[in-house]
């Protein structure tokens, strides 16, 4: 009968020495004499410390607790392992929920793809894009960038008033109008010419201080831009310079456009000729 | 406390037999009522509750002949008894001289022995958790994992996981417990 009267309260209250003499000597024999389960004791002792580290306690418990459990150093030491275990408790779960975290977003991301096969193709598909894309951008860059190379070259050959060094291949053009159309001029480069110059005599009586030519292969994309072209010194023709390596066999279109002091643009000409390796 | 050298060869065993005739029980018995009496001389606030426990003794020892011929009953509520003469000696002892300050945690130790002894706490606490074996850590990591009220619900929660009460719950770990910390007791006085 005694053992039901003991409830985790009145331990509470024992284990707080709020209890009279009677009530503890009482608890004490049952205690003593196992009629109350050591063990519910010590739980209940546990919960105690646990409340005090929570700061879980009222003010006047709190006081209690601390003239019962803080005043020996074993009590002392109790205490911190308790809340040394606490502590580790925490710690640890804390820690697994954030690798727990980590690790089911990258199995989510492997389900994605492995749980739906009708993306494989399209992934695979768009792979093979990026890499023609970023190969044809990276052609594109490497054509563009070998083009300026070379009109940087045309340039310092054509602003050049002396022979340049090197072999050079002259070929004198006229205008393509409808009575030449038939007749093209032919250039034929040996392997030892480096540069060939253009004289390109023009149809028109008014002259240019300077000239801009568009050079460009027939059917090709490609054009060379020559800017800052000169007459010859007897005015006759225009020279234009061109390395020999830009020229491949085909036919070549070139568009002459004379450039006014005020920067207004002449009418236009066009010559062609042809190249044979 | 000093021990008594006035005790009569073969009265331990007349202790013993006196707490059972089975002599594997008694030696049990034995053992838990220390274990009790300890408890009670902290409940008590005694200073030295292992050193009263064994002044009980050393004072029952002297008598446990003649007791044995004269006292009927529990004999352990015997020495509850000689037990709560000691607690009151004790008590007008240490009467009012318990201050609150005193028993400030962290001010009790200069700052330096406070984080060895943090250390050797965390190293022992590694080791000992290590000892109690998978099933044990985990249970403690669930069971001590919330705090304040969210605790509450969370340990009910592991008990219906479990299959138990939440009170069977709290004494299974309060078993844990209790291997826990006197694993790391004797962690920390080896290495002291």
């Amino acid at each position: 009968m005694e053992k039901e009267t003991v409830t985790d309260a009145s331990l509470r209250q024992f284990l707080l020495g709020r209890v009279d003499d009677e009530e503890r000597q009482r608890i004490e024999k049952l205690v003593i004499t196992n009629a109350v389960p050591k063990e519910r004791v010590g739980a209940a002792e546990e919960d105690l410390l646990e409340d005090y580290l929570e700061d879980a306690l009222s003010p006047s418990d709190r006081e209690r607790f601390l003239m019962q459990y803080a005043y020996t150093s074993a009590q002392q030491r109790r205490l911190q392992i308790t809340q040394d275990v606490k502590h580790w408790a925490i710690t640890e779960q804390q820690r697994r929920i954030t690798s727990k975290g980590q690790a089911s977003g990258r199995r989510r991301s492997f389900a994605h793809f492995r749980l739906k096969p009708m993306f494989v193709m399209p992934m695979a598909a768009a792979v093979v894009v990026i890499v023609v894309v970023v190969f044809w951008v990276n052609r594109k860059i490497e054509l563009r960038n070998r083009q300026f190379v070379l009109e940087e070259e045309i340039g310092r050959l054509n602003a050049s008033s002396g022979s340049p060094k090197g072999q050079i291949s002259s070929l004198p053009l006229r205008p393509v109008t409808l009575r030449s159309a038939a007749t093209e001029t032919e250039l034929v480069i040996r392997p030892n010419i480096q540069v060939v110059e253009l004289q390109l005599f023009c149809n028109q009586d008014e002259s240019y201080s300077t000239y801009q030519a568009v050079l460009r292969r027939i059917g090709d994309a490609q054009s060379f831009n020559i800017r800052n072209l000169h007459p010859e010194p007897e005015g006759k023709a225009i020279r234009v310079r061109l390395p020999a390596q830009i020229l491949t066999t085909g036919t070549y279109h070139l568009e002459l456009t004379g450039l006014r002091a005020d920067g207004r643009s002449g009418p236009m000409e066009e010559f062609q000729f042809s190249v044979r390796g | 406390m000093a021990r008594d050298s006035a005790i009569a060869p073969g009265s331990f065993d007349e202790i013993l037999t006196w707490l059972n005739s089975d002599r594997e029980v008694a030696g049990d018995q034995y053992v838990q009522l220390r274990h009790d009496l300890v408890k009670i001389f902290r409940w008590n606030r005694c200073g030295d509750p292992e050193g009263l426990t064994d002044e009980v003794f050393d004072r029952v020892l002297r008598k446990v002949h003649e007791l044995r011929q004269t006292f009927t009953g529990d004999p352990r509520l015997f020495f509850y008894g000689v037990a709560r003469n000691l607690i009151k000696e004790e008590s007008k002892r240490l009467r009012g001289h318990i201050s609150l300050d005193d028993m400030d945690l962290a001010a009790n130790a200069p700052a330096g022995e406070h984080n060895n002894t943090r250390l050797m706490r965390e190293e022992c606490l590694d080791l000992c958790l290590q000892k109690i074996g998978r099933n044990k850590r985990e249970l403690i990591l669930d069971y001590y994992a919330k705090e304040k009220q969210a605790k509450i619900d969370h340990r009910a929660e592991v008990a219906r996981r479990l299959g138990i009460s939440v009170e069977a719950l709290r004494v299974r770990v309060y078993r844990i417990r209790s291997t826990l910390e006197e694993c790391i007791n004797s962690c920390l006085d080896a290495k002291r």
